[in-house]
């Protein structure tokens, strides 16, 4: 095969890996607009949140029900 | 003989889906269930402080809401019949309620999808579901104390089917 037309063949992949990897990237990033997923640290932040409004609730219960 | 870029092309096509596949199925596998639990939670406590904040102003809306209300003179309590007895009554079971949702977000940091569901989501489900029995004793169906009961017990029941309790 000439070398011409290697080097064609080898351009004409180079261009279809990068066509799929910006598909892939974008089919992802719809992926996370849909589903972006919270990592642990703000799964935690959120729990310590909801504990806090729990406890404060509660000390208001308390207070209503001591008369 | 399959022409060399053909073979270029499905080694791209499958290489790309085994990646994309890699990537996106642990994120929605591993953290999915927890951020389910830990959102619906979220739901349930706003929902069950909306009823708490409602029915002390039920009681008396012209007392500071951030202070003790120990006696309810407004006049939809007159007319609903909410006694200071039965705030008081509302009152204990909001407190069990609310340290029961504390309780639970506390064990919800530690739990990791595949670990038993805490006692403690079940028991928090328990505890708001009485604070809803007691509301429906004094409130109508359409108020806004019993809605907001309501929704707080079903968010703490998809809690427990979000864990593989019910």
């Amino acid at each position: 095969m000439p070398i011409a037309q290697v080097l064609a063949w080898l351009s004409a992949g180079q261009t279809l890996v990068s066509v799929g990897v910006a598909t892939i990237a974008q089919i992802k990033g719809f992926i996370a607009t849909l589903h972006p997923g919270m990592s642990d640290a703000d799964l935690n932040a959120l729990l310590a949140a909801i504990q806090e409004g729990a406890l404060r609730h509660k000390a208001l219960a308390d207070a209503d029900a001591a008369g | 003989m399959i022409p060399t870029w053909r073979k270029i092309l499905w080694a791209m096509i499958i290489g790309g889906l085994v990646g994309f596949a890699a990537t996106t199925s642990y994120g929605c596998g591993s953290i999915g269930l927890k951020q389910q639990a830990v959102i619906t939670l979220n739901g349930s406590e706003a929902a069950l402080e909306a009823a708490h904040d409602a029915e002390r102003l039920v009681c008396s809306p012209t007392a500071n809401q951030a202070a003790a209300i120990t006696h309810c003179d407004g006049p939809l309590a007159v007319q609903l019949g909410l006694t200071d007895a039965k705030h008081q009554a509302l009152a204990r079971a909001f407190s069990v309620a609310f340290e029961a949702q504390a309780k639970a977000a506390i064990v919800l940091q530690a739990w990791r999808a595949g670990d038993p569901a805490p006692a403690s989501v079940s028991e928090y489900h328990q505890d708001v579901s009485d604070v809803l029995a007691l509301v429906a004793q004094v409130f109508p169906t359409t108020h806004t104390v019993t809605t907001d009961a309501q929704q707080a017990v079903d968010k703490a029941a998809a809690i427990l089917t979000t864990l593989g309790v019910q």
